[in-house]
């Protein structure tokens, strides 16, 4: 097996030349992948329609790929065979991969994932709650905010339909907040991107098919320091987008939360004055 | 479903002597492969049988001999009028690494195991029967597929 690469623009284009992607390579093959992802070339494009045999090893290093891509970029599989596939499907990663038939398709996923990435986000209508106090707040996760150069807050709606402040995630942080979900009925399992986030729950993009109604697990983390792992249900969805209500959110999310957005009004408070 | 072929008969059986290597696993993967495509399964059932001889050597490589060198694992071939038994016996370490496979419950357990014990899901997934046993100083492994009454 051989490593071929491309770069097409911002798209780095990886070949794998041979026939297997098994135990035999695979730890060859992701230091390769590693190091390509550390030099920054993030938005990739694994062609693998020379490999026709991919082993449970071979496939953990794609998947240990995506988990160092770690949501700063794309990976789109392209040129997957039928064979291959069914080991996607076997083991429920099928829904986990951007997957392409051709590189020209692989180009255009990217492309139209990144641009749904770059919807303007529309600002919710919110309560305008009081600004929340801001004691007690984690230092370490505040130094890793990007709050002071944050853009300002688009005009709100007066309407009050939210019970709750929304916080979109650009002013949270630079780089996305990657969520794992896991339906709680069926155990499959998915990742989404937060567009935003309140103490009563979150808009998630997501590649995956969810369903309104379906309760999952979240897990994610903000910041360097905030992890957290609630449960939420399924309230509205469209293009792709899912209105998730937290299911009797933690204390400490709910304060956590609480104080991120109560943050975010002092910041608009500033950047309106 | 196939059936046994003509060209692989009912009672026929070859035994695999491999050294237990990740890259000899894969001429044993190879070799298989070219078995199960006689024995009548389509392409994606053979490369599914193929992963499963695989992930099990694999799991003799590198869990019950640990990457040692010189050491060899076995595996017989063997069909019957009604399945095709795969029987891998080997001198290393005892790890029973079926106490994840939930009995009839694969598919759930896929999405918790760990990354790096997909290759059991999976041979339990592919497998009609699978059982792992130890004899004497042996661990014996025995993956069964069905084949067609026809």
């Amino acid at each position: 097996m051989k490593i071929n690469t491309e770069v097409f623009g911002k798209i780095f284009v990886v070949t794998c030349e041979g026939s297997r992607l098994d135990a035999t390579f695979a730890q060859e093959f992701f230091s390769s992948m590693q190091m390509f992802i550390e030099k920054g070339h993030m938005d990739i494009v694994l062609d693998l329609s020379s490999v026709e045999f991919v082993d449970s090893t071979g496939l953990g290093a794609i998947v240990r790929c995506l988990k160092e891509i770690d949501g700063r970029g794309l990976l789109v599989l392209c040129g997957v065979n039928e064979m291959v596939l069914s080991l996607l499907k076997m083991t429920h990663l099928d829904d986990i991969f951007i997957q392409a038939v051709d590189r020209v398709e692989a180009f255009g996923r990217l492309g139209a994932e990144k641009e749904k990435k770059r919807v303007p986000l529309e600002v919710p209508p919110a309560e305008p709650v009081g600004a929340a106090k801001v004691t007690g707040f984690d230092e370490a996760l505040l130094a890793s905010l990007t709050m002071e150069d944050s853009e300002p807050i688009e005009e709100i709606n007066d309407e009050e339909r939210r019970k709750y402040l929304r916080i979109i995630n650009k002013q949270i942080m630079n780089e996305d907040i990657i969520v794992h979900c896991t339906n709680s009925a069926t155990e499959k399992c998915s990742t989404g991107v937060v567009l935003d986030i309140s103490p009563g729950g979150l808009l998630l993009i997501s590649t995956s098919k969810l369903s309104v109604r379906d309760e999952l697990i979240l897990e994610g983390r903000i910041g360097r320091n905030f992890r957290f792992r609630e449960h939420a249900v399924i309230r509205n969805s469209r293009d792709g987008k899912y209105g998730l209500e937290f299911i009797k959110p933690s204390r400490q999310t709910t304060s956590f939360l609480t104080q991120l957005t109560g943050s975010v009004m002092l910041t608009r408070s500033r950047v309106n004055n | 479903m196939p059936s046994v072929t003509n060209e692989i008969p009912s009672g026929s059986s070859i035994v695999f002597h491999v050294p237990a290597r990740l890259a000899d696993v894969r001429l044993l993967g190879c070799s298989v492969h070219a078995l199960f495509l006689n024995l009548g399964f389509n392409d994606i059932e053979t490369y599914q049988l193929e992963l499963a001889v695989t992930e099990s050597a694999n799991n003799i490589v590198k869990h019950a001999y640990q990457f040692a060198d010189d050491m060899y694992l076995n595996m017989k071939f063997f069909t019957t009028a009604n399945k095709v038994i795969c029987t891998f016996v080997d001198n290393g370490k005892f790890e029973n690494f079926l106490k994840n496979n939930g009995l009839g419950e694969f598919a759930l357990n896929t999405k918790i195991l760990p990354p790096n014990s997909r290759g059991i899901a999976i041979i339990c997934e592919v497998m009609d029967e699978v059982s792992y046993r130890r004899s004497g100083d042996k661990n014996i492994l025995r993956l069964v597929k069905y084949l067609s009454c026809s």
